[in-house]
């Protein structure tokens, strides 16, 4: 047994047989996923996100959301997710078939996006969370991400994010903050971020 | 041919070398070059890495600071979660892999400026991959952070050096074999195969959905506990007995302590998904696992614990074996902490909360960063012939890394006791801020290891007694 070839063959053994019994077995296992429709003639679920937003997901990879965000709602009884409103229903594997890569995550500093897109279905309000944290919410502990955004002269300014009277990023008289091509893309992917379908495997409640 | 590694009588603490004040070994001569360019990239990577690590702790308490590109919180932590594995663990654990195979098995490094390209290509290419995270280009997966260009020369780089240390054992002039070679084996393969599959499966060739999530959590736990955590054991099973001058307890059990390791460590990788969409039967093979993972760890505490009492306060004051004491007792926390977080009901509450970075941070800065740094404390005055320069540094970095993971480990559980309370993140902020602190001395105590190590290198020969060097 103290022969080189015999420990690695030993060792390769052991992780053999792990990947085949689990990375294996769960790539066989959801192989056959596809989109679905939940009920007869439903739409096919989930669809393709629109160009855009798959842009805004390379900016959200690179900006290090992840690092604060996960993008899974578990089951209740599996912690409060569902109770905290951050989804109706639990998560399951078809919701991520079209995604190129999955996003889980591993750490919540803030809330889960899985279902961001309905909670807040509206860029204006997306667009300050990530200007101004603390101008959405009073007290807020997250760094901004003004370097998303530009001034411009207010009349030129087209989707003016707007700050609350004398806050500390207000723009200098006469300017108005506006989203970069980066804040677009990254706000049409939170958008795109819904969970608001009934899934064959996870029907939504009532 | 035995089937277990050879009796702990073979263990002696030093052979006639070692014993000769002032005088390297040929062996360790041989080794020098390499094992010196992977300790002090090592130790360099272990500042740095600690250096993100504080500014992001920073960041979550002080809202603005050094906000903006490219200094974003997840680009820190993506850099000092690489740095800190693959900059600092890994250069120690291959230092001490190439020369604990060479010494053990009583042969001089041939070629031996082959294992010193190896080292320096995949230092290279860390910097350069730490730079690419910071320019915002990481994956955004936990281990498989930098871009999956560098995956392929960064496994390349990796297999010279393993290679060398293979050809160590089947070169090695001993008939016994000790059970840190074989951890070392397991170390220097599950590496190379574990990370090509799993870039392939999830960044070159993705896996459709969440068989990604699988894959990275089964790579994760592989790097850190069948890689790492190999080396880290190796170097404890090695350091421990030399520098007391006496054999492991129970030393009759390290076999069955290192296949159990093997065998349910492997599966335990599935144990960090629990709640997630991934098939349900997925998520428990991985808690049963973790749970499983426990019995080695115990089996391997009960061996190196009590041989670490009974040698009692010969111990006291050796660099060595201090270190090895405190690798020793995070083992055995971070064993009871792996098995107890992954069951459904503590992680319904836990998962996704601090806790989970003081779990972490147990195991890697803890376990594997202690039980290394005895290794490397242990062989580098062989290695260069000099006693360490400052024993003042070598305190300081003892006492420094002590608290600060001691600290460290406490606030970020507090912390995450208080999330899993629902607790709004303005809450949270002393215990950040507190975090901060002790996160300060951790890269204070990195410091001191490397200015230790710097002068150590710049020093000159020493007439000093060897004997001398290791007991500090
Ligand atoms: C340092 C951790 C951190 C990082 C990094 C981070 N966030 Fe947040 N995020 C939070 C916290 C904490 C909240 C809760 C609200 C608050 O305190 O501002 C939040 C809230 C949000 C919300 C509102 C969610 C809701 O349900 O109200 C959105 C949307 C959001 N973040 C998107 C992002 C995006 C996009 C990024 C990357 C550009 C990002 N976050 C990066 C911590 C973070």
């Amino acid at each position: 047994m103290n022969n080189l070839s015999l420990i690695l063959a030993g060792v390769f053994a052991c992780l053999s047989l792990s990947w085949g019994g689990v990375v294996l077995a769960t790539q066989v296992q959801l192989a056959g996923l596809a989109p679905a429709a939940a009920e007869d003639g439903g739409p096919l679920k989930p669809a393709l996100a629109p160009g855009l937003a798959v842009i805004g997901k390379d900016v959200y990879v690179s900006q290090g959301c992840q690092a604060c965000h996960t993008q899974q709602v578990r089951p209740a009884g599996q912690g409060a997710d569902i109770a905290r409103g951050w989804g109706k229903r639990p998560s399951v594997a078809r919701d991520y078939i079209l995604q190129d890569r999955v996003l889980l995550g591993d750490r919540r500093l803030g809330p889960d996006l899985a279902d961001v897109g309905t909670r807040l279905a509206d860029d204006a309000k997306l667009h300050l969370h990530l200007l101004a944290p603390d101008a959405a919410v009073a007290g807020s502990t997250k760094s901004g991400f003004a370097h998303l955004y530009q001034q411009v002269p207010a009349a030129r300014a087209r989707n003016a994010v707007s700050l609350p009277e004398g806050h500390a990023l207000a723009p200098a008289p006469g300017m108005a903050w506006v989203p970069t091509d980066r804040a677009v893309a990254l706000v049409a992917y939170l958008r795109s971020l819904r969970a608001d379908h009934a899934s064959p495997e996870a029907p939504l409640p009532e | 041919m035995s089937l277990a590694p050879s009796a702990p009588a073979a263990e002696r603490p030093s052979s006639l070398e070692e014993t000769q004040p002032g005088r390297v070994a040929p062996i360790d001569r041989s080794l020098a070059p390499a094992v010196l360019t992977l300790a002090a990239f090592g130790a360099l990577w272990a500042v740095v890495a600690a250096l993100a690590g504080l500014a992001a702790s920073l960041q979550s308490h002080l809202p603005g600071f050094l906000a903006g590109e490219p200094l974003l919180f997840g680009r820190l932590l993506a850099v000092e979660h690489t740095l800190l594995t693959f900059g600092w663990l890994t250069n120690a654990g291959l230092a001490f892999a190439l020369w604990a195979a060479h010494r053990l098995g009583k042969v001089e490094l041939r070629v031996s400026w082959a294992p010193v390209l190896g080292a320096l290509g995949w230092n290279l290419a860390l910097a350069f991959g730490a730079c690419a995270l910071l320019a915002g280009r990481g994956t955004g997966l936990a281990w498989l952070e930098l871009p999956r260009a560098f995956g392929p020369f960064l496994t390349a780089c990796f297999l010279v050096v393993a290679l060398w240390v293979a050809s160590a054992f089947s070169r090695r002039h001993t008939g016994h074999v000790f059970v840190s070679q074989w951890y070392i084996l397991a170390a220097i393969l599950v590496f190379p195969v574990v990370h090509l599959v799993s870039q392939a499966m999830v960044l070159w060739f993705p896996a459709a959905g969440v068989v990604q999530a699988v894959v990275a959590a089964w790579h994760a736990q592989h790097l850190a506990v069948l890689f790492l955590g190999s080396l880290a054991l190796a170097s404890l099973h090695l350091v421990i007995p030399k520098a007391l001058g006496a054999p492991l307890r129970s030393y009759y059990l390290a076999p069955v302590g290192f296949w159990t390791f093997l065998a349910f460590g492997t599966w335990s990788g599935t144990a960090s998904l629990v709640g997630s969409p991934v098939p349900a039967w997925a998520q428990s093979v991985g808690v049963v696992g973790a749970a499983l993972l426990f019995v080695p760890v115990l089996i391997v505490s009960l061996s190196l614990l009590p041989t670490l009492v009974a040698g009692g306060p010969s111990g006291k004051g050796s660099a060595p074996l201090r270190f090895a004491t405190l690798g020793a007792l995070a083992f055995l926390l971070w064993g009871a902490a792996s098995a107890v977080l992954p069951f459904r009901s503590v992680s319904a509450l836990l998962r996704f909360t601090d806790v989970e970075v003081a779990h972490a941070a147990l195991g890697l800065q803890g376990f594997v960063g202690f039980s290394l740094l005895a290794g490397l404390y242990y062989l580098l005055p062989r290695v260069t012939g000099r006693a360490w320069p400052s024993p003042a540094l070598v305190a300081a970095h003892h006492a420094c890394a002590l608290l600060g993971l001691l600290g460290l480990v406490v606030t970020l559980a507090g912390h995450g006791w208080l999330q899993s309370s629902g607790a709004s993140p303005e809450a949270g902020l002393a215990w950040n801020a507190a975090a901060s602190l002790f996160r300060f001395l951790l890269l204070l105590g990195a410091v001191a290891f490397l200015l230790n190590l710097l002068l150590l290198l710049v020093a000159r020969p020493a007439r000093r007694d060897l004997a001398q060097a290791s007991a500090r």
